[in-house]
């Protein structure tokens, strides 16, 4: 018995030991608390409202304009309202919508289901669309988010807005900052830095990334590291020629620690 | 010390010994396909 | 006598073989079937999807999870999940080992190594059934605490969840007969019967844990569905996701080490409670056995830890940011406490035991600079890695990494430290294993030469490999030196056990090992073993889950609970011990029900005569 008690008594002081130095030994860090899901007041919205909050998901949290903008990698969208209806009759068209709001949603849903010709992903002969589900993970949208935005996109292309604004679904918001909350660990190595930043979503090295910016391979060649480095902290001072401005995030600076920016600049000027 | 019984083996081997370990690491770091695994 | 029994008896046996081979042949194509539905459904998946058989993963709200008599529902899950763990990587290991020292028995034709694998696999029994007990728990929390997860993992696992059932009764079949047929199922051909049907056991629950690995890595790394969670009806697409086969390595790996620990914890209690000099001879040297095992697979789980470490990476940058960065960078430092706790315990074992033998006092004078490099080498490691927690503490300590302490803090400074640790852990061991014997080969100075400068230069080369590649090269060779270091380590390992034979080839021994001269407190570096393999399993199983953070599965189903938030790392580990003392009084339990049923009481007057 007495055996019994010692082992007891030895087992509890073991997990007492590392249950205390877990609590005590270390400082406690409060996590960030997951992003907040705001109720949305859809109850008390207009459609000029609802309209408006389509065009702030278009050009924010949907990051949509990354592609559809002026520079074509994806198709323009001002006409979408009435092109709409002749795709739904076209033989290629694998979807199952009726009618142009439908098409509307399934096309955010469900991009692959029309592609334009000419916009499918490489080696697909147009039938993959490069498009993410704008629903799933990474973006994010709610249904009510997805309604917004197919609102926006009938009132900008000039056609009807049939959309009703939905009153019984609760819509998420993300506040988008959960990463950011978080100290992150640095990172030495500029290609993690720059799948990181995913800087090679719109900028071009070595023949992979997209065509949004100017193609990075040989930029050491032509620009010293001052012009890079404020051409990373203040984007808009200075347009390439045949460049869109506000393309590229001016919160760069903010977003990365000073040493990741000069080691970052290092390669980039070492780039020739 | 005892030179012939211990020291000489032990400088004979370790040299043979760290020779091979640098050949391991040349072949290995050199590797094709390494950087395939571990460059993301 | 020579009738027909031994017909009859070679009849039974042929049944119980064909019994086994039946199971097998059930689990083979039970399982070639389910694979070729899976490829049928695969083909079929994009009509599946179409037809709207699955809908996509529920978007979830905090009123979707049921709040029951205030229970907090996550606590539950995470303790009884955790139970489970524990009992099933336990009851799943024995059986392994235990196939193996029957295997090993058979050949030396040694009893007491048939007489020990018969005593653990009676141990593991009581836990066998506190496993299933604890899974079906841990199915009733779930589907209590949260339904719709459950439902949307049963729509996508519905047919691994079936023949999970019916691998279980297998299970169950396999190891009954197995434990229950142990004594009956001896001697020549019904020993290979009774080898036959641990191999069916080991078969079906390795495929158990692999099926219910594929559940949890499917929440970590998801495959198989849409963005959406809209399953495309191919089951084992969904099985086969990024982290399974990680998964896979380091639990399989890891249970062994564990069931070894919980079995020396069995052995050195009943050392500790036993009157007998034979009892303790014979429970000493099954604790010596355990801890063999135990230390035997603890030796490549760091390995298999960074091989998951960098899978997870390699699947979703900011997962293993999470894992790697942040808060969790803190509970690696608790983890170096509990894995050095782990090195020096089985160490502190092997130099107690030491004692065993007449021989040992030739080697008790390096024991002490063992002890040195292992507990700087443990230093090493609990280095923290980045202490960057706040702008502030950034601000005043000047960079992400301590300016002195900082070059000591990066990963190849921890791969050099964890290489060295194994290797001095297997200098011990060799020590050990010498401590016995006196070598008689006439070359005997010059092959302890060879032994020094295979050591030497091993160890040259890991600190080389860490200081060259580490802070001399870019990240891509930081990384990739670990390789050339583990291969250093295992080559290092084996060159010395295999020069060590033939060293010794036809030596004296100094006397016959006396088992049982052990001090007490030996034992409970066995029982430090066991608690701190514990509770680093459950604190593991709170990263391991914890980053997820607020996703039942990563990026399709959200964790929409109160309960979504990561706690600290306080919080975790008062879960963990609480889940571990509820754990370790199970497991006196097993022990003592184990010990109860030998006993026999005799009741004079009691019954009539």
């Amino acid at each position: 018995m007495r055996q019994f008690l010692t082992v007891v008594v030895f087992t509890l002081l073991t997990i007492g030991f590392f249950a205390g130095y877990s609590n005590f030994g270390i400082p406690q860090i409060e996590p960030a608390p997951p992003p907040k899901e705001e109720k949305l007041d859809l109850g008390s919205m207009t459609m000029d409202g609802f309209i408006a909050l389509g065009e702030r998901l278009f050009n924010g949290k949907g990051t949509c304009t990354l592609c559809h903008n002026a520079l074509g990698r994806a198709p323009e969208l001002a006409t979408v309202g009435e092109v709409a209806a002749g795709r739904l009759k076209d033989p290629r068209y694998e979807g199952e919508a009726g009618t142009v709001e439908e098409y509307l949603t399934e096309s955010l849903i469900d991009p692959s289901a029309f592609v334009v010709i000419g916009f499918g992903k490489k080696g697909t002969n147009d039938t993959e669309s490069p498009m993410p589900n704008v629903a799933s993970g990474g973006i994010g949208m709610s249904v009510a988010e997805v309604a917004a935005v197919v609102a926006y996109l009938q009132d900008s292309s000039g056609a009807e807005v049939t959309v009703e604004i939905p009153q019984d679904i609760g819509a998420q918001e993300d506040d988008g900052e959960e990463d950011e909350s978080e100290p992150r660990e640095a990172i030495g190595d500029p290609k993690e830095l720059m799948a990181l930043f995913t800087c090679d979503a719109c900028h071009m090295i070595g023949g992979e990334g997209g065509e949004v910016g100017p193609d990075l391979t040989q930029i050491g060649a032509s620009r010293d590291r001052d012009y890079l480095r404020r051409a990373i902290l203040d984007p808009n001072a200075d347009i390439a020629e045949g460049f869109e401005e506000d393309m590229m995030p001016e919160d760069m600076g903010e977003a990365m620690y000073v040493a990741e920016l000069e080691i970052l600049l290092d390669y980039l000027a070492g780039l020739k | 010390m005892d030179t012939k019984g211990y020291v000489r083996p032990f400088a004979a081997a370790l040299v043979v010994f760290v020779a091979a370990f640098l050949l391991l690491d040349t072949l290995i770091m050199n590797m094709q396909g390494l950087s395939l695994i571990f460059d993301k | 006598m020579n009738g027909p029994r031994p017909i009859l008896k070679t009849g039974l046996a042929l049944t119980i073989l064909g019994l086994g081979l039946a199971v097998v042949a059930l689990v083979l194509t039970g399982f070639g079937q389910f694979s070729a539905f899976a490829a049928e459904h695969a083909g079929a998946a994009g009509e599946a999807a179409a037809a709207g058989l699955y809908g996509p993963a529920p978007k979830l709200t905090a009123a979707d999870y049921p709040a029951i008599a205030g229970v907090n529902g996550r606590i539950v899950v995470w303790i009884v999940a955790q139970l489970h763990l524990w009992f099933a990587a336990f009851v799943l290991a024995v059986p392994i080992f235990v196939f193996i020292i029957e295997v090993i028995g058979m050949r030396t034709r040694d009893k007491r190594y048939d007489d020990m694998a018969y005593e653990f696999i009676k141990v593991s029994i009581t836990a066998y059934s506190l496993t299933a007990v604890l899974g079906g728990f841990l199915v009733f929390a779930l589907i209590l605490f949260y339904p719709h997860l459950f439902t949307y993992l049963s729509t996508i696992f519905s047919e691994s969840m079936f023949y999970y059932a019916l691998l279980f009764f297998a299970e169950s079949a396999a190891l009954y007969i197995y434990y229950y047929g142990w004594h009956w199922l001896q001697g020549g051909f019904k020993k290979w019967v009774h080898l036959t049907l641990g191999l069916v056991l080991n078969a079906v629950g390795t495929t158990l844990m692999l099926l219910a690995n594929a559940w949890l890595t499917f929440m970590m790394s998801p495959a198989g569905v849409d963005a959406a969670g809209v399953f495309g009806g191919d089951a084992w697409a969904a099985i086969h996701n990024f982290l399974w086969n990680p998964i896979n390595i380091h639990r399989f790996v890891a249970n062994i080490a564990y069931g070894g620990s919980i079995v020396g914890a069995y052995a050195a209690f009943k050392f500790l409670t036993a009157t007998g000099r034979q009892e303790r001879a014979h429970y000493d040297w099954m604790g010596y056995n355990a801890n063999f095992i135990a230390i035997c697979a603890l030796l490549p789980l760091p390995f298999a830890g960074y091989y998951l470490a960098a899978e997870i990476y390699a699947y979703s940058q900011q997962m293993g940011i999470t894992l790697m960065g942040g808060i969790f960078a803190w509970l690696f430092i608790i983890q170096a406490v509990l894995i050095g706790t782990l090195f020096l315990s089985a160490n502190y074992y092997l130099w107690c035991g030491m004692g065993r033998s007449d021989g040992a006092k030739r080697y008790t004078k390096y024991i002490k600079y063992i002890a040195i490099v292992l507990v700087g080498a443990f230093l090493v490691w609990f280095t923290p890695h980045t202490l960057v927690l706040t702008n502030e503490e950034l601000k005043a300590l000047g960079g992400p990494h301590h300016k002195i302490l900082g070059p000591l803090g990066i990963m190849p400074a921890k791969n050099t430290a964890v290489n060295v640790m194994i290797i001095f852990t297997a200098i011990s061991f060799m020590f050990y294993r010498r401590a016995n014997k006196i070598a008689t080969v006439p070359w005997v100075k010059a092959g302890n030469a060879i032994q020094v400068a295979l050591y030497t230069a091993g160890i040259a080369n890991i600190v080389f490999l860490g200081i060259y590649h580490g802070y001399f090269t870019n990240t891509v060779y930081k990384v990739a030196a670990s390789i050339p270091q583990v291969l250093t380590t295992l080559v290092v390992i084996a060159g010395s056990i295999t020069l060590d034979s033939f060293i010794y080839r036809g030596s004296k021994e100094v006397g016959s090992l006396q088992w049982g001269r052990i001090p007490e407190r030996a034992q409970y570096a066995l029982f430090l073993l066991a608690v701190a393999f514990t509770w680093l399993m459950g604190l593991m199983g709170y990263i391991r889950s914890g980053i997820r953070q607020h996703w039942h599965v990563v990026d399709i189903m959200r964790d929409a609970s109160p309960d979504a938030f990561t706690p600290t790392l306080g919080y975790a580990a008062n879960v963990v011990s609480v889940a571990a003392i509820i754990f370790m009084a199970m497991v006196i339990f097993v022990f003592w029900i184990a010990q109860v049923s030998s006993n026999k009481t005799l009741p004079a007057g009691y019954w009539k005569e």
